[in-house]
């Protein structure tokens, strides 16, 4: 790379092309008519049509992308594509439709990283080019920083919301000009960590009815799901968008630097960053970094002790001379037997060593509800609890945002919750109150005195009989009763977990109690839902929702391996392969071959252990958008699941409610959990898809009163229970009195491995 | 306006340039030929955006659309003529309404070139094809002739995703007495271009409607219009296809319907049809290889068979 002799600074570059279209009088669809030879036709033909806009017409258009190679021992290298649509060709297909041509440069990104390169610089750069292609071609770099202090209003916006992970679709600018709509998108670019441009999608035109892949586009009208910035006034940010509301307060109220110093800095932030769940959360760790004068920058401590969930990702990569935690908590997931599950157990706390591993083991809990399988499966499986919360939550890293979501969430073992808050240095509050012993000596001595009045009154009521005014008149009571609501339970397999979860939290939000429930427990007689792969085995239950089948696939890395090396690899015990916490066919995929080594892992981690080449290969559903390649080698190994969810019984309203909401609910669920908390997850999309009714805490019901005693029998129950509760707590208070602690919270540090 | 459910998904299905884009730009026209009350309304903006604007470009535009070149998805609703109520105190008459999801991908989804072979998008775009297929109950496939002619591809675009349609529907245990359980308008396109009148008139398949005298081939006789027009197929597989529709789908389940788009030309003069010319696409003399529309647009048989569909989805989801 060399710089140009003009005045303003220009980097060269190499890039990669190609040329889509059709030839004339073509009966056929759009193909990629030539390309360079630095790519295979393969990669270009999948990214064409992986982010095809729907856009047609003569206006010329411009699409960004990104793509990703691998090359050998060298890691992957990105790509920013830049796609120039909508020229015509001169030429028509056979049904007459005049054939547009696509012009599509592929520009390396390491050498734009750095340089401050805009997309419209890359728009200019190339649009000229037509058919001439020098090897090289020069792209102005620095590109404009913004002057005022507004930092570019709107486009703040969308920034911010695209941290949510959804699409952004700007409305409103179909009278502005195609360059204005790529500066927004330049201007939204640039309020983003650079390396964010190894995945940014963007179009200045799509189809509104399009089932299009891009991350920012520009539109006549914004799809279902879509966030919407108006052009030139924004968006609000929604409330359910921790993230975004960050982001955008970070960019106008948090910021203490000026725009321009910012949207530099910004640029110098080059690492590839996804825009995945950790990719969003380290975008903002890193704009917060920015955001700060360069004072502080240089001395800037945590100011809370809470900890990023995740390690920063732009440091230099420590080198694995040791096995990744994912791929050991994989192999502790697969364990079969009460032996294997202690001896992978070992390896992996044996792993643990910096935070950042205790952060991955943090996220693996999280993910794998404290290893309740296999540990749940096995005897004592308490010990195991506290080891692997031992090994997760130390005094440094007890304050993450998944131990917050660990202590809320109900099905957490307590000896997981005890550890995390005997690290935080929690205490029951008589013993904040009071120090050392002075809180036993105050607790056992008040329950003996409380047990011996108890148990005087009790002995008193015993032998004087019922009293008279006890009871109330009959027919003038009305008392406040917690309201009766009807249970309605859904039934599934824990593999359906997710989806079962959200069917519970919208029944809930009817006003129905509802809970998730195995199949043992069904009663056919009272309303329910099951959700299950045989429909056929309920006759007469309604079908509330058939979702598109499940199809996992073999996904591999072309640079890593071959495609015709898969057999021999799948038939070798070195072979690992990286399959997700929901992957069902691991006894058929081993009875067919035994050899590999199966690694459960989340779904983005699958895809870096695939990348790094920490796996071999990897079982993944169909429909991900990756840019790896799929063998259909296990097709007929892995079968398609289908699942059918069933009502019985179902009120007529809840039917008609369940129902109506079915399309978003399937893509609720084919978008998974992700990688937070899945309880979490499908409480939240239920809450979108049925809004929780606001119902009246108790209401008024007459109360019974008690049959009168039969004659000639006089036992005061009340009083025996009394005096049974006297003598439990004098028991109880001897009992604390008299022990000696075996186990007690300390607030200094804990050691660590 | 709530989705419609998965069993009034409409599936388009065919080659590219069969026309399933123009079939349907034509369709808010062709209801408005109609001397009844049906109607075709968007169920959102973009689906209603999208109606006008296809209506504008056929008939003040004279011009055909663009080539899908992503997957595209219409909800729509056909509104019909009010039901007369039982009940004299109803003061409100309740219309038909069918909603539509039409689902419209290029026709290269169906089978990928032979050139990039399956990559990974082609993959990806087949799956993204069949999941919508296996949504739908109703599909509208498209046979061209003039293509069929040329190429003789309609069986390449039709086994592939057939066979995969039924292992998806099997593996669901959806299979209905043995066949899949969609209905399918099988519809010959291009009925206005001369080859494929010709063919039928000269199989005396040919009736004229009431009011501009215009040809028509009736629903039984358009089966046998397939057969005669799938002889010259440039590959001698179309035979192949009314056999795998009758394999995969009941008797029952399929329609054949001549169609098309655009119509033949009406002389403005006697407001009839004239087999000296009736020619509606002919070339422009502004750009010599173009062709553009030469007269008002009289779709052939275009509402017809969502009409069909229409009806018979939402009688088969009736009982629930």
């Amino acid at each position: 790379m060399t710089d140009s002799p003009v005045t303003v600074r220009h980097v060269t570059v190499d890039y990669e092309w190609a040329l889509e279209g059709k030839p004339p009088g073509s009966y056929n669809d759009y193909e990629v008519l030539g390309h360079s030879d630095g790519l295979s036709l393969g990669i270009f033909d999948e990214i064409r049509s992986r982010y095809a806009t729907g856009a047609t017409g003569d206006q010329p258009q411009v699409t960004i992308a990104f793509a990703g190679t691998r090359q050998q021992d060298e890691g992957i290298s990105y790509y920013v594509v830049l796609a120039l649509q909508n020229e015509w060709s001169g030429h028509r297909d056979g049904t007459n439709r005049k054939i547009y041509r696509t012009r599509w440069y592929y520009i390396p990104y390491d050498q734009l990283a750095g340089q401050r390169v805009s997309y419209e610089a890359l728009y200019d750069a190339f649009k000229d080019l037509a058919d001439t292609r020098p090897p090289t071609i020069a792209v102005r770099a620095l590109s404009r920083l913004p002057e005022d202090d507004e930092l570019y209003g709107d486009a703040a916006s969308a920034a911010a919301l695209l941290m949510t992970g959804k699409h952004v679709c700007v409305l409103g600018a179909d009278g502005v000009s195609m360059i204005e709509r790529l500066r927004f998108v330049d201007e939204v670019a640039s309020l983003l960590p650079y390396g964010m441009r190894t995945r940014m999608t963007a179009a200045t035109w799509v189809s509104a009815t399009a089932g299009h892949k891009i991350r920012l586009s520009f539109a006549k009208h914004a799809a279902e799901g879509t966030h919407v910035v108006t052009w030139r006034q924004g968006a609000p940010m929604p409330v359910a968008e921790p993230l975004a509301r960050e982001y955008a307060a970070l960019l106008s109220s948090g910021r203490r630097v000026p725009p321009r110093e910012l949207v530099e800095r910004l640029a110098e932030k080059t690492s590839p960053i996804s825009f995945d769940e950790t990719g969003c959360l380290k975008a903002r760790i890193l704009l917060e970094e920015c955001a700060l004068p360069a004072a502080e920058q240089v001395s800037r401590v945590p100011e809370t002790p809470r900890r990023p969930d995740l390690p920063d990702l732009s440091g230099p990569t420590v080198p694995h001379d040791r096995p990744p935690i994912v791929r050991l908590v994989g192999l502790l997931k697969m364990a079969g037997q009460d032996s294997e599950v202690s001896a992978r157990l070992q390896d992996l706390l044996d792993a643990v060593e910096t935070d950042e591993d205790r952060l991955e083991l943090q996220k693996a809990m999280r993910q794998h509800h404290c290893f309740e399988a296999p540990f749940g499966a096995y005897k004592n499986p308490e010990v195991r609890y506290a080891r692997v919360a031992r090994a997760a939550f130390t005094a440094d890293t007890c304050r993450t945002e998944i131990a917050d979501v660990l202590l809320d969430r109900s099905s957490t073992p307590k000896q997981v919750t005890n550890v995390i808050k005997a690290m935080r240095g929690h205490r029951p509050w008589l013993q904040r109150v009071l120090p050392g012993r002075a809180a036993k000596y105050v607790f056992s001595g008040s329950a003996l005195v409380i047990g011996l009045v108890l148990f005087f009154f009790a002995t008193l009521g015993i032998f004087t009989g019922p009293g008279e005014k006890t009871a109330a008149p009959v027919d003038t009571t009305t008392a406040v009763v917690p309201e009766v609501r009807q249970s309605i339970n859904v039934h599934a397999d824990q593999r359906d977990r997710f989806l079962a979860d959200i069917y519970a939290q919208m029944l809930r939000n009817q006003g129905y109690s509802s809970e998730v429930r195995e199949f043992t427990t069904l009663n056919a007689d009272r309303p329910h839902i099951v959700i299950t792969g045989s429909a056929a085995s309920y006759p007469g239950y309604h079908a509330l929702l058939n979702p598109p089948p499940i199809r996992n696939g073999l996904i591999f890395n072309p640079e890593r391996i071959k495609e015709d090396q898969l057999a021999e690899a799948l038939a070798s015990k070195e072979t690992v392969i990286a399959v997700r916490a929901d992957f069902l066919d691991a006894e058929t995929l081993k009875a067919r071959h035994p050899n590999p080594e199966l690694s459960i892992m989340p779904d983005g981690d699958i895809v870096e252990a695939v990348e790094r080449g920490d796996v071999t290969m990897a079982i993944l559903p169909d429909g991900l958008a990756l840019t790896f390649e799929r063998s259909g080698l296990l097709d007929e190994v892995l079968p398609t699941r289908t699942i059918h969810v069933l009502g019985q019984r179902l009120p007529n309203g809840v039917e008609a409610t369940l129902d109506g909401v079915s399309a978003q609910l399937i893509e609720a669920w084919r978008a998974g959990p992700g990688q937070g908390d899945p309880e979490k997850s499908a409480r939240e999309s239920a809450n979108v898809l049925v809004k929780p009714v606001v119902r009246p805490a108790a209401t008024k019901a007459p109360v019974e009163t008690p049959p009168a005693a039969a004659a000639g029998v006089s036992v005061d129950f009340g009083s025996v229970g009394l005096l049974l509760g006297a003598l439990l707590l004098m028991i109880a208070g001897m009992v604390v009195l008299f022990r000696s602690a075996s186990y007690a919270p300390t607030d200094g540090p804990v050691s660590r491995r | 306006m709530q989705p419609e459910s998965p069993r009034h998904h409409i599936a388009m299905w065919g080659a590219p340039g069969s026309g399933k884009t123009t079939l349907l730009a034509a369709l808010s026209i062709a209801l408005n030929r109609r001397d009844d009350d049906w109607k075709i309304i968007g169920q959102n903006p973009e689906s209603t955006a999208y109606l006008t604007e296809m209506t504008s470009a056929l008939t003040s535009g004279k011009e055909f659309p663009e080539a899908s070149t992503a997957l595209e998805t219409y909800q729509w609703a056909l509104i019909g003529p009010a039901q007369r109520s039982l009940f004299r105190r109803s003061s409100r008459r309740a219309s038909t309404t069918i909603g539509l999801t039409m689902v419209d991908a290029p026709g290269g989804h169906f089978a990928p070139g032979k050139r990039t072979g399956r990559t990974g998008g082609a993959e990806e775009r087949q799956e993204e094809l069949m999941a919508n297929l296996t949504q739908s109950r109703g599909i509208v496939f498209l046979f061209d002739p003039i293509r069929e002619f040329e190429v003789g591809d309609a069986y390449d675009h039709l086994h592939g995703p057939l066979n995969r349609l039924a292992e998806k529907m099997l593996e669901s245990n959806e299979f209905d007495g043995g066949k899949l359980p969609h209905h399918i308008a099988v519809c010959i396109t291009k009925f206005d271009d001369p080859r494929v009148l010709q063919t039928a008139e000269k199989r005396g398949l040919i009736e004229l409607d009431d009011k501009h005298r215009f040809p028509v081939v009736g629903s039984d006789e358009a089966r046998d219009l397939f057969g005669q027009l799938s002889r010259v197929s440039a590959t001698g597989t179309a035979d192949m296809v009314i056999n795998s529709l009758d394999k995969f789908f009941h008797k029952s389940h399929i329609k054949f319907y001549v169609t098309s788009s655009i119509g033949f030309y009406v002389n403005p003069h006697t407001e009839t049809f004239d087999w000296h010319d009736y020619l509606n696409l002919i070339p422009d003399e502004s750009d010599h290889a173009a062709l553009r529309i030469r007269g008002p647009v009289y779709p052939i048989n275009v509402v017809e068979p969502m009409l069909w569909l229409g009806e018979r989805l939402a009688r088969t989801g009736r009982p629930r």
